[in-house]
């Protein structure tokens, strides 16, 4: 890398949703906000290299911007805008016009912005594209590619979701004190699905100029930064911390998928799984939950307490107790006990010596709270681990009908009666799970596993 | 008497009230928000509201906690 693409790659990661932020705040158009910003960076891109990189590059590309703006609403002028604008007040747009470079600290156009792609008036979807544009700065062709809708569609699609943003009244501001952790939770979900998106990337998927791992993660300290001690947004941090520490070991070099138990422990990022916990404690001692079931400080109490059917862990009733007391909103309660779940694998010695009844009993509360099929299926695999696979199998029943195109339900099924000695009905269930699956890999390994019941 | 005129398609009215496009309408039913417009038929139409107001969570503020409403900005 040149020292001017080294600039350009700093600038844009430090100053995007800065750039965006500000020029929505002054002039209130998202649409001319977006083009400006990516033709500022086209300038520099092609300036730099010859003319040399400017002192301060922010500055540069806010002027370029702003300039870019102004020409497109000079030409604009000439017909009317019927369309209202978007919703700026004073405070900010008088704070946005007086910058004169996106690294000081201005207002908070950057809180600003993500809730206003984060509106609630928003098409769920479009949250996440607009995310992902606006705030994250992918292009369209590669938003396009993480969600897997075509370039065009989602070009279409962007436009359409640009004018709402502009048009519908959206306000460009951070939600009063009665409304926001409503809205925080919207936001948490997006920052989410964009997260979960960078590891489902698409057929013949092309690398991203970024890794939206890291984005998420980035994302959450900005919001953790500007609105602190707000449990939604450090549970998830915790979460995709824990998750995103396993990156390196989740596929091998061919690059198929490598089962956790299988993944290279000594290749997890530790600093990562430590931050996780730490958030975790520190979350659990500020109330967001009850003390223990992580890291090291859980790891000294004695084994086999919380089984299923068992003595509860101290974690127990935690959710339960105070789903709304504080900032503690449900989805909050959610993502800690997902984190706290990760947290458990993470910190494992090994596969083997993983405490499967403190995870059992996460995974009873995590279903307790949101009712779901598919979190059921992950505990009784957590609880055949615990307590046996007779113990798994009575919690299956009934998931056909909650599950029924799921190839996962005969699969795990069919997994628990061959542990549990039941050849032929562990036959049966292979080949109800192989009458369902649909990805390649899956079917080879059912197939395998089908065939070794007759040795 | 009062009277309320509506008008569809491409009519105008030249001294009325011009709503925003269908893209700029936002749906809600019973507090739950969501993009778009009311899907139900242009006859179940049973009051009008005009608001000033700073934007359009200011205007959801205001209204009652069950019923549906659409909401579309309008000059």
């Amino acid at each position: 890398m040149t020292p001017s693409d080294t600039a350009l790659a700093d600038a844009w990661r430090d100053h995007w949703s800065r750039l965006i932020g500000l020029l929505i705040g002054q002039f209130a158009r998202p649409d001319l906000a977006e083009d400006a910003v990516s033709d500022a960076f086209e300038s520099a891109a092609r300036h730099w290299p010859e003319d040399g990189v400017p002192t301060n590059t922010g500055a540069w590309l806010l002027t370029a911007a702003r300039r870019r703006v102004l020409d497109r609403l000079r030409s604009e002028a000439v017909q009317r805008r019927k369309e209202p604008l978007m919703v700026v007040d004073d405070e900010m747009r008088a704070a946005a016009a007086a910058a004169v470079d996106p690294g000081a600290h201005v207002a908070d156009e950057q809180l600003r912005l993500i809730f206003a792609c984060c509106h609630p008036a928003i098409a769920p979807d479009d949250r996440v594209a607009l995310t992902l544009r606006f705030v994250v700065g992918l292009t369209t062709a590669e938003i396009g590619r993480l969600l897997l809708v075509q370039e065009s569609t989602m070009a279409a699609r962007m436009t359409r979701a640009k004018k709402r943003l502009a048009s519908s009244g959206i306000p460009f501001a951070t939600p009063g004190a009665a409304r926001l952790d409503e809205r925080l939770d919207v936001v948490a979900t997006v920052v989410y699905l964009a997260f979960t998106s960078g590891y489902h990337p698409g057929e013949g998927a092309v690398p991203l100029r970024v890794d939206l791992g890291d984005e998420a993660i980035r994302l959450l300290r900005v919001l953790d930064d500007l609105l602190p001690d707000r449990a939604v947004i450090r549970s998830l941090l915790a979460l995709l911390l824990l998750q995103h520490s396993r990156r390196d070991t989740r596929l091998d070099p061919a690059g198929a998928l490598v089962l956790l138990p299988d993944q290279d422990r000594s290749r997890w990022h530790r600093d990562e799984i430590v931050e996780g916990v730490a958030l975790l404690e520190l979350l659990a001692a500020s109330g967001g939950g009850s003390t223990g079931a992580t890291g090291s400080e859980a790891r000294s109490a004695p084994d086999g307490r919380g089984a299923a059917g068992g003595p509860a862990s101290p974690l127990a009733d935690a959710p339960r107790a105070s789903p709304t007391s504080g900032h503690q909103t449900r989805l909050a309660t959610e993502y800690r006990l997902q984190a706290l779940i990760a947290a458990e694998r993470a910190t494992a010695p090994t596969s083997a010596d993983t405490r499967w009844s403190v995870i059992a009993d996460l995974y009873a509360q995590l279903e307790a709270l949101t009712g779901s099929p598919v979190v059921r299926l992950a505990r009784a695999v957590a609880v055949s681990e615990a307590s046996g696979p007779e113990a798994g199998l009575q919690l299956l029943e009934g998931l056909d009908d909650a599950l029924p195109r799921h190839h996962r339900v005969p699969a795990v099924r069919a997994e628990l009666l061959t542990r549990a000695g039941h050849r032929t009905a562990a036959a049966d269930a292979y080949r109800a799970a192989l009458s369902l699956v649909t990805n390649p890999t899956e079917r080879t390994h059912l197939q395998a596993r089908l065939a070794a019941l007759d040795d | 008497m009062r009277f309320v005129v509506l008008a569809f398609g491409s009519a105008e009215l030249p001294s009325g009230i011009t709503l925003g496009s269908v893209d700029t309408a936002t749906s809600v039913q019973d507090r739950g928000v969501r993009d778009g417009t009311f899907e139900g038929p242009a006859w179940a139409l049973t009051g009008i509201q005009v608001v000033e107001a700073s934007d359009l969570d200011a205007v959801l503020e205001t209204l009652p906690p069950t019923g549906t409403f659409e909401v579309r900005p309008a000059w």
